[in-house]
């Protein structure tokens, strides 16, 4: 009983540490859209030169519209590894595929 | 802009051909792919193209700079309501989606079935086979366990993987829903061709997966049996009593004739009447009926399911307002669902939406035309005043429709989008075909009523617009013209 019971515990802590957020790995917040998300520093710096690079627009941080807030998702890999929202997310790519194809992060193909 | 293009190709020869063809696009690609087939090694087709041959990374370079070259060849009087030819080799290939289904077996009697529109002069039946035909040429992928028509054989790929919205309605309808047929192949093609990448820019596919006329029948146009002309301009038909002799076209700036035994015309609904007319050849009511499909966009708000897990933009297809009695008042419509990601901005439910859009048919209206000016030699005229009342009933029936649509899923909210889509990027209609030569321009196997030796190909012909998307129907028309061409040749 007390070593089922330690068992417990132990399966119990680790599963709980796999929930915590990875505060060993520096991050930044997310843009003004999506303040609770963990950010690898230089992420959204990355997405809105992009932006700019291929759509000649500069976007405003704190207005994007719903369909630019959709396209800095996609260019993270937040939705490959399953939109977990405490792990640090990374700038993969702007995602525009008529630019950069084969890069649909929803899609699944099996 | 560079431009790697094909050089304007050389005047053809001087001399009589077996075929001329006009146009490379659908139409004409899939008639001379069945007409090599029966054609004598020395016969010789000519092939008139107006536009270029691109490659495909032109195209989706290049995209808009196409479509308003394209827009400048005609006159549209009635700027509210947009067509889109593509004026260059391979057609319509070079923006279409690759929605391949077939039509049902009701709408080509829709007249005797439901009292409205007019009977094609052919059958399902008739075209079954040649539907099938077409598939294999373009590598469709679709369900091959459950099918909306009648089929005699599988789908050449499976189909594409479904999302979990899609899912919910085959459950609800399991013999109503239905993976898409599509020419955006579920695998990679020995040809070369990849598979599908749900990339969702299909007009120009940036991996050049989907069919084009381009990508896979661009061998015919090389076969020694035809020469390709591009940059050709056909002005009119050479048309003697009832006997068409060639056509008059400009190339390099330089007035030309080409004669020909046949002559086949595969330059899109508002070219093919416009040649007709301006030729003299006004029978059948050549150049009205101007019409397409006319399609709403519903944006629904899902409450606990996540959407876009499809492997292709549009990935299933309803017909719960399609077939039935409905028809008898109000246009049916097919429902597509889309997997292009739009996705929702609230924590957490980012991919809990998804896209609908409900095509409705639409009965040709004889004051929606295309017309020529004499003073104008080159610009047809469009002129389209309004959708039919049957149509717009069949619109307005849809926010009472979709709540049985929609119990199929769990729906927060949804939004029927007011203005309707602009276009489908179908033309249609303006040189029916039929069995009276008073109204309809061509017979079953698209030759002219009088002109003997005349074909019309493409979706000109068509007597009606039914909901499902036109091409496959165009594609299979063309091959059984061909070998109705060929089989009454040796009856004499």
């Amino acid at each position: 009983m007390q070593t089922f019971a330690l068992g417990a515990g132990a399966i119990t802590t680790l599963a709980f540490r796999d929930r915590r957020p990875d505060t060993a790995e520096p991050y930044e917040p997310g843009p003004p859209a999506f303040p609770y998300l963990r950010l690898r520093t230089g992420t959204v710096e990355a997405f809105e030169a992009d932006y700019h690079h291929h759509l000649g627009q500069e976007l405003a941080r704190d207005r994007w519209p719903e369909p630019v807030q959709a396209q800095f998702l996609l260019s993270t890999d937040f939705f490959r590894f399953d939109a977990d929202q405490a792990r640090v997310i990374s700038y993969v790519g702007f995602y525009e595929p008529t630019i950069t194809p084969s890069n649909n992060p929803l899609a699944r193909f099996d | 802009m560079s431009f790697d293009t094909q050089h304007d190709s050389p005047p053809p020869v001087q001399g009589t051909y077996d075929l001329l063809l006009v146009g490379t696009g659908f139409a004409s690609a899939f008639f001379l792919h069945r007409y090599l087939k029966h054609a004598a090694r020395g016969a010789r087709v000519l092939v008139l193209e107006r536009g270029e041959q691109r490659s495909q990374q032109w195209h989706v370079q290049n995209y808009e700079a196409l479509r308003l070259e394209s827009l400048a060849t005609f006159v549209n009087r009635s700027e509210w309501k947009p067509w889109e030819p593509r004026i260059a080799f391979g057609g319509g290939s070079n923006c279409w989606w690759a929605c391949t289904p077939r039509m049902l077996p009701e709408d080509f009697r829709l007249r005797s079935k439901y009292g409205v529109g007019r009977d094609w002069p052919v059958t399902y039946d008739d075209l079954e086979s040649y539907y099938g035909d077409a598939e294999h040429i373009m590598a469709v992928s679709g369900p091959s366990d459950g099918s909306p028509y009648p089929r005699s054989r599988p789908y050449p790929l499976p189909p594409h993987r479904f999302s979990d919205p899609d899912r919910f309605f085959k459950r609800w309808f399991p013999d109503q829903f239905f993976q898409q047929p599509t020419a955006r192949p579920s695998r990679a093609l020995p040809s070369g061709r990849p598979r599908c990448e749900a990339n969702g820019v299909c007009r120009t596919c940036p991996i050049d997966s989907k069919f084009t006329i381009h990508n896979e029948l661009a061998h015919l146009f090389k076969d020694p049996r035809v020469t390709l002309c591009t940059g050709a301009n056909v002005k009119r038909l050479d048309v003697a009593g009832n006997t068409v002799r060639g056509v008059h076209y400009t190339h390099a700036g330089v007035d030309r004739i080409a004669r020909a035994d046949v002559v086949g015309l595969g330059a899109n609904a508002i070219f093919n009447p416009a040649l007709l007319l301006r030729s003299g050849v006004a029978d059948g009511g050549a150049g009205r009926g101007l019409g397409e499909q006319v399609s709403l966009h519903v944006d629904v708000m899902l409450k606990g399911m996540n959407s876009f897990q499809g492997s292709t933009s549009i990935t299933g297809l309803g017909y719960m307002l399609y077939a039935g009695e409905h028809r008898r008042e109000r246009a049916g419509a097919l429902m597509e669902v889309w997997n292009v990601p739009v996705l929702r901005s609230e924590r957490g439910r980012w991919r809990e939406r998804v896209g609908l859009k409900f095509i409705y048919e639409d009965l040709p209206q004889p004051d929606n035309r295309v017309t020529v000016d004499a003073a104008d030699g080159d610009r047809p005229i469009v002129e389209f005043g309004a959708r039919s009342e049957y149509a717009e009933r069949g619109m307005a029936a849809l926010e009472s429709d979709l709540p049985r649509v929609l119990a199929a899923l769990p729906v927060e909210r949804y939004e029927i989008e007011k203005r309707t889509i602009e276009t489908e990027s179908h033309i249609m209609c303006t040189s029916p075909m039929g069995r009276n030569p008073a109204d309809s321009v061509v017979d079953d196997g698209l030759v002219h009523h009088r002109i003997r030796n005349l074909l019309v190909l493409g979706s000109s012909v068509f007597p009606t617009a039914a909901p499902a998307n036109p091409t496959l129907t165009i594609t299979a028309l063309s091959l059984r013209a061909a070998d109705k061409l060929f089989a009454s040749r040796r009856t004499g």
